[in-house]
């Protein structure tokens, strides 16, 4: 005779597994808690400073380069590449900026914490523009500045890598958004 | 305003006390790899520790340290998305066959084991509510705890069972 299975029983005997596993007992003292803690606010402090640091290490490269440089076309070039650094550095901390607080994920439910998750992700790739473009000025002057002193062959071939790398970039950023997108209207939809 | 050390002392151990083994346990469902896995739980303990400085009973502890635990590892699967396949949610688990559905439960661990395989397949979201519902945690405080509403925790809830039953069907119970 065939008992009819009821679908709680397998699922109540894995809640009760699932409940009753032995723990691992890899605790961390509190005190080893308070230090990867404090590690943790160090480290992102430091990364702040090191990141201000190469911002301004850049700035006066580029700034000695304009000072010995006697093509006018690569000293505004120079120039433009310091602004965008300068833009792009302001771009960074507004970023970081915007990082959760330290009781951030508990006052976040979940869903609203991962939608947030992937608009940040999306729109970081969304608009790869926003932080490539600033840099095909400075850049794009620089290169012509001495073009005439290369062959046209090199020329050519430096403007086609420029192109291909900016516009690869671009592309695999949108790729990435259309997906991100994809993910985060299932779960407006689910 | 942060609350004393000692306070978060306090709140931390008893917390630790309290939610120390389903902490375990949801770290392992995120990571299949033991350092990694390590990791995470420790990425936890500390993302706890910081927040509890900020704890003002607005909600219950439980839910405190649920939506920290799932935010962290959730913060954790965006980050390595590259290196992980595609997530799939409870429904289009339920549709794919799995070599050892209705399988009988042999043993213990080798059950257990399959049931984290099954939660890592599983989008964040319903990955949350599946670890949630096998800690035994109502339906009200899921949502409370995820942002879903009390409807979609258990339609969700009910897809999760369904998942269950049909890949651990214990034959031993089945025939008489």
């Amino acid at each position: 005779m065939t008992k009819a299975l009821t679908m709680s029983e397998p699922v109540v005997n894995i809640q009760r597994m699932w409940n009753e596993q032995p723990r691992e007992e890899q605790k961390m003292s509190i005190d080893e808690i308070r230090e990867r803690a404090q590690r943790f606010e160090q480290r992102t402090r430091r990364w702040n400073v090191i990141t201000a640091l190469l911002v301004v290490v850049i700035v006066a490269v580029e700034l000695r380069q304009i000072s010995v440089e006697p093509e006018l076309l690569e000293r505004v070039g120079d120039s433009l590449t310091i602004a965008a650094f300068v833009y792009l550095a302001y771009w960074y901390r507004r970023h970081a900026l915007g990082q959760t607080a330290p009781a951030g994920p508990a006052m976040t439910q979940s869903i609203v914490f991962y939608r947030e998750q992937l608009a940040r992700q999306r729109d970081l790739s969304d608009h790869p523009w926003g932080y490539l473009l600033p840099f095909v000025p400075g850049v794009g002057l620089s290169l012509f500045g001495r073009a005439l002193d290369r062959s046209p062959v090199q020329n050519a071939a430096i403007a086609v890598f420029a192109v291909v790398l900016f516009i690869g970039t671009a592309w695999w950023h949108k790729r990435s958004a259309r997906r991100l997108q994809r993910e985060i209207d299932e779960l407006d939809v689910g | 305003m942060p609350r004393p050390v000692s306070d978060q002392l306090r709140l931390y151990a008893e917390v630790a006390a309290e939610f120390g083994g389903a902490l375990e346990r949801l770290a392992r469902a995120y990571e299949a790899d033991s350092d990694r896995c390590r990791d995470l739980l420790q990425e936890i303990h500390v993302a706890l520790w910081r927040s509890l400085a900020r704890f003002d009973g607005r909600c219950s502890m439980r839910t405190w340290v649920y939506r920290v635990a799932h935010n962290v590892a959730t913060s954790l699967v965006i980050r390595a998305r590259e290196r992980t396949l595609t997530f799939v949610d409870a429904v289009t688990l339920e549709s794919i066959a799995d070599a050892s559905d209705g399988e009988a439960m042999l043993d213990r661990e080798r059950t257990l084991d399959r049931v984290y395989a099954l939660i890592r397949q599983l989008r964040p979201i319903d990955r949350q509510i599946m670890l949630l519902y096998l800690e035994d945690v109502d339906a009200p405080t899921i949502a409370e705890v995820t942002g879903l509403t009390a409807g979609n925790v258990a339609t969700k809830i009910h897809r999760i069972k369904q998942v269950l039953a049909r890949r651990f069907h214990d034959k031993g119970t089945d025939h008489e």
